[in-house]
């Protein structure tokens, strides 16, 4: 019954047009928003496991952002590298 | 320990501030200490809608940066005994304002108040997520309108990942949904998104539904928050709110007219949204 309240009541105005298009963009948005961080922890952690061979970082001095722009994704990775970087690696040589 | 409530929407002039000021009275009409706080810095306009802009001495910037204490800063509505509000600063720049500042003052207030309302700016830069962050509660402010329903699902994204509760892990923000200018008949003419529409989107529990109201414009230009107002529907609509906040009612479906023959012919007769 509802649905047949629906027919009649909601095919004419704008209303349900504009919700069928909220309802595509929402879950769009939505989907977007919580695909992000997904996997970004992972990599973060892969990527300092790896800068981690050869520069001692801390975990809290690497950063992985990701953007959407129009088409186009960016991956962006910043690593903060400690200021003296040549002696960080001769004693992770030497543990090595 | 006092309640951390904010209003906010994303979107402008979609009734944050009308909410605000109205949410809060009606809290301290019931009884509660309740203060409500302004925090769009350099544009602020709840002191107006609230009829104190005259007795503004001191405003939250004032108070972070030690010039002046909050009991100072605090005005105390005249009409209403338990409502106090803090000021946004009209001068200074946005970024006078940190989470740790903000923290310090919610702290204090917390002695001393039952409901803290954050006013919250529009859009979703520093001031919105700084009047979000701290909140135990969010009243999320929509109009029937695609422009206003999309941002406030944005709203609940930062909601649900940019506050504190969200950072700590904690339980997770109390989201209410509060539907402004609301027109059942053009909604039952199928030229508005209705409320079961705006809540079939946002999936959030309604508080209540303001109607449109020319009520509300006279409110503001008088300085008195609608919910004072005896005779306005949009007042109604707000006291409905506030009791039903407090848990006595249930938010009603159709907060006016009755249903068309239609309508009551198809749909069932559970009007109650828990």
């Amino acid at each position: 019954m509802k649905r047949i309240a629906d027919y009649f009541l909601r095919r004419k105005g704008s209303a349900n047009i504009a919700k069928d298009r909220l309802q595509i963009i929402i879950a769009q948005e939505r989907t977007e928003a919580t695909n992000r961080p997904d996997y970004l922890p992972l990599l973060r952690q892969e990527i300092l496991a790896v800068v981690a061979k050869y520069i001692h970082v801390d975990m809290s001095q690497v950063s992985v952002d990701f953007h959407r722009k129009d088409n186009n994704s960016v991956l962006e990775l910043n690593v903060l590298l400690p200021e003296n970087p040549q002696e960080v690696r001769q004693a992770a040589t030497q543990e090595a | 320990m006092a309640q951390i409530i904010v209003v906010t929407s994303g979107k402008g002039g979609v009734g944050k501030t009308t909410t605000s000021a109205s949410f809060s009275t009606g809290l301290a009409l019931r009884g509660f200490k309740t203060v409500v706080i302004d925090f769009d810095i350099g544009l602020r306009n709840l002191d107006l809608v609230m009829g104190v802009e005259r007795r503004v001495v001191y405003d939250i910037i004032n108070v972070v940066n030690g010039e002046a204490n909050l009991n100072q800063a605090l005005i105390r509505d005249k009409a209403v005994p338990n409502l106090a509000i803090l000021a946004a600063s009209q001068t200074r720049d946005k970024d006078a304002l940190d989470k740790d500042r903000v923290q310090a003052i919610l702290e204090e207030l917390s002695k001393d108040f039952d409901y803290i309302i954050c006013d919250s700016p529009a859009g979703i830069e520093k001031g919105a997520l700084l009047a979000m962050y701290f909140a135990d509660i969010a009243v999320v402010v929509t109009n029937p309108e695609v422009s206003s329903v999309r941002d406030s699902d944005r709203i609940l994204g930062m909601l649900a990942s940019r506050t504190k509760r969200a950072e700590d892990g904690r339980e997770p923000i109390r989201e209410h949904l509060v539907i402004t200018r609301y027109a059942s008949k053009r909604a039952a003419s199928g030229d508005m998104l209705s409320l079961q529409d705006i809540q079939e989107l946002l999936g959030i529990p309604l508080l209540g539904v303001i109607p449109e109201s020319p009520s509300v414009l006279t409110a503001s230009n008088a300085g008195t928050p609608v919910i004072r107002d005896p005779k306005s529907n949009a007042g109604e609509a707000y006291r409905q709110v506030v009791s039903t906040f407090l848990g006595e009612t249930a938010a009603l479906a159709d907060a006016q007219k009755p249903k068309g023959f239609w309508k009551r012919l198809f749909t069932s007769e559970k009007e109650v949204i828990v």
